[in-house]
């Protein structure tokens, strides 16, 4: 046996014996069998809206768009004025053969990068495959897309998410992840820029991620 | 089972030390009170919140009543998912594998991100002195590690620090122009630590739970820290004590909910990364490989019992440090031990036995506020009381104890009754100055001279009520 064996099978044997010796267990049952957890927002929430006002009171900054054009035109001049002058995107299909379409004096970085290109990054570009009306929070799927890089390295982050994936509460988004066919390997809950108050208490955006969150909702 | 760097026989001389400390007391009179503040605001956005504690401490009652089920289902899912586990018994084993696996991977620079439980098991005097650089990320651990110190709150580790000793330490360690601006030292962190991430041969981190039905670990974290710690080097090692888990993924909805509540006062924390094994091809981002050790470290023995098991069920959000009335005093370092406050003075001597951390449990006025706030409702004064009595029973012929026999012995008889409190009375009427003991008495009297330091001795009164009775008022009876 090796010591990692010996290891798990002592600490097993440990957690068995102090169980099963102080008399009679209570059956094994999860406590909340009407899958209703306490807490959730009222259901005539208006999640867009709602969506919109949490992750603003958060930092976070909130672009409606009639569609992917109006969207892409948006950026481009959000990049100019800011003076970004290059952009990672993640692999999502809509970020494909985006150099064609960005204006002069902005480079795009195309997935996969290399690491030294995404820290010199100056923003980046992911979707986000749904969003949580309860607490203005963006969850990304890593197996629809690879974005843990993409929305935490460089200093800004721009989301594209899209109203209709806009579910109520986090258990919602919590099941949906659930129902894919295989549980996604990386699953990341984003709600505003990056933060710290360890000096003082004093609130710093931008410690290590992203000190600016930008998200274009969608239709 | 132990603790690293326990200092806990030290109590009475650390708070005697806080207690003469004016700008630790000061800042954690700010820091507590306004976390006591946004806790409460948080609380308050929620219309079910005492539901939503019930419903936590039912989650958790369940998974540590069968964890015996659901610690190896977890791990069975988890290894099914490309996950290896490792485990180890006490705080030396997992030291010993963690060595193990950094030489394996020719890890010299680890960028760690925040961990109780690598502080637990002493992990980074370890890597050092195997040759290793261990590099803590989150902001707050990472000055307390440039200033050789321990943390001092669960979730604000450097809450004892000023602005003006965090500048002047940056300035000293890492040669940074003079700033008072926590902006500035902010960027001066971001960029030294980039440099650490980017060179990193492995990432360390902790675990807030881990979801049996699917295999998952989650961390929670504000900076970014934990997902770069997690995301670009090729090796992440998880630490997570054994208790950690929670049967299903559903729960988190709970969990989510609650802990950023209690701890900073948040809805929600800017992160969480949910991971469930390392990367399935070259082209798919996040580590080669993902490591996880689960330590036990004498928490199989808390379970025994159920009065004890709860302590367990603890999900590390600090509100309890906050609440409380001595920690508002005394800080995090008194406690001389990880794990400061309420939750600490019952963990350290559960985990560390009693003989070293005999005084925590008496680090309490038993007010109960901690319990109050607990968001899985753990009976923290419960435990303090339990722990006390264990700590008589352990010291039968103690002091203390022969002081209660004796006392017990007088006043079983009238005769001794009345003539001790005589003695008494006539002890004081001889020896006290101004309601207090002179000097010399206290000192060759040690018992006396330590009660009477920081407490009014009583003076008796010149007749007990038995005699005023007797004398007095039997006899204006009809």
């Amino acid at each position: 046996m090796t010591r990692n064996e010996e290891a798990k099978e002592a600490i097993l044997q440990r957690v068995g014996q102090a169980l099963n010796g102080g008399g009679v267990r209570a059956p094994r049952k999860h406590p909340i069998t009407d899958q209703h957890y306490a807490g959730r927002p009222q259901t005539d929430l208006d999640l867009v809206s709602s969506f919109q006002e949490k992750l603003e009171s958060v930092g976070g900054k909130v672009i409606r768009a009639q569609n992917l054009e109006q969207a892409f035109n948006e950026l481009w001049s959000i990049c100019q004025e800011r003076g970004i002058r290059n952009l990672a995107c993640s692999d999502a299909p809509s970020f494909r053969d985006l150099t064609d379409q960005a204006p002069e004096g902005l480079e795009i970085l195309d997935f996969p990068h290399e690491q030294a290109e995404l820290l010199e990054a100056e923003a980046g570009l992911s979707e986000a495959q749904l969003g949580i009306a309860e607490t203005g929070t963006l969850v990304l799927d890593g197996e629809q897309e690879n974005h843990r890089l993409t929305s935490l390295v460089p200093p800004v982050h721009i989301a594209f998410l899209s109203s209709k994936n806009i579910v109520l509460h986090l258990g919602e988004a919590l099941s949906r992840a659930q129902q894919a066919r295989s549980f996604p390997r990386t699953l990341t809950f984003i709600t505003g820029p990056s933060r710290t108050a360890d000096i003082e208490l004093t609130l710093v955006v931008g410690v290590h991620g992203p000190r600016e969150l930008v998200v274009f909702l969608l239709p | 089972m132990a603790i690293h760097h326990l200092e806990s026989v030290f109590f009475r001389e650390k708070v005697a030390e806080a207690l003469e400390d004016q700008t630790l007391r000061g800042a954690l009179q700010n820091a507590t009170g306004l976390f006591r503040q946004r806790r409460l605001a948080a609380t308050a956005s929620l219309s079910d919140w005492e539901k939503l504690r019930d419903q936590a401490r039912a989650i958790k009652a369940e998974t540590l009543t069968h964890l015996d089920h659901y610690l190896p289902e977890f791990v069975a899912k988890a290894e099914s998912n490309g996950i290896k586990v490792h485990w180890a018994r006490d705080h030396q084993e997992a030291c010993q594998v963690i060595s193990q696996l950094v030489s394996e991977k020719q890890a010299r620079r680890i960028v760690k991100s925040k961990s109780m439980t690598t502080e637990e098991i002493g992990l980074n005097h370890v890597l050092e002195t195997d040759g290793a650089e261990p590099i803590e990320t989150d902001l707050g651990e990472w000055i307390i590690q440039l200033a050789g110190e321990t943390p001092s709150h669960i979730i604000v580790p450097a809450i004892h620090k000023t602005k003006a000793q965090i500048a002047d330490l940056f300035v000293d360690q890492l040669s940074i122009e003079p700033t008072q601006d926590a902006e500035e030292l902010t960027k001066a962190a971001r960029r030294i630590l980039r440099h650490h991430f980017a060179q990193a041969d492995m990432g360390i981190s902790g675990v807030n739970f881990a979801i049996a039905e699917t295999g998952s670990i989650l961390i929670l974290e504000n900076e970014g820290n934990a997902r770069m710690s997690t995301s670009l080097p090729k090796v992440h090692l998880a630490v997570m004590g054994l208790e950690k888990i929670l049967p299903r993924l559903a729960d988190l909805e709970v969990f989510l909910r609650l802990l950023p509540r209690s701890g900073t006062g948040q809805h929600l924390t800017s992160y969480q990364s949910i991971l469930s094994g390392p990367k399935r091809n070259p082209d798919q981002e996040g580590p080669e490989e993902l490591h996880l050790l689960i330590l036990d470290n004498g928490r199989s023995a808390i379970l025994a019992e159920e009065i004890t098991r709860q302590s367990l069920a603890c999900i590390r959000c600090g509100a309890c440090l906050n609440a409380c009335p001595v920690y508002q005093q005394i800080g995090g370092h008194a406690y001389g031990s990880v794990y400061p406050g309420p939750i600490g003075a019952i963990i350290t001597p559960q985990l560390a036995g009693l003989s070293e951390t005999k005084n925590l449990p008496y680090a309490s006025s038993l007010c109960g506020a901690c319990r109050d706030v607990c968001p899985v409702k753990i009976d923290i004064p419960e435990i303090l009381l339990h722990l006390r009595a264990k700590s008589v029973e352990a010291h039968e012929n103690g002091k203390e104890a022969k002081g209660f026999r004796m006392w017990a012995w007088i006043n079983r008889s009238r005769f001794r009754f009345v003539w001790a409190h005589r003695l008494a009375r006539l002890g004081g009427r001889i020896f006290m100055k101004n309601g207090q003991p002179p000097q010399w008495l206290q000192r060759r009297a040690p018992v006396l001279g330590a009660w009477a330091k920081h407490r009014q001795v009583p003076t008796l009164a010149k007749r007990s009520f038995r005699e005023i009775w007797k004398k007095e008022l039997s006899r204006k009876q009809p």
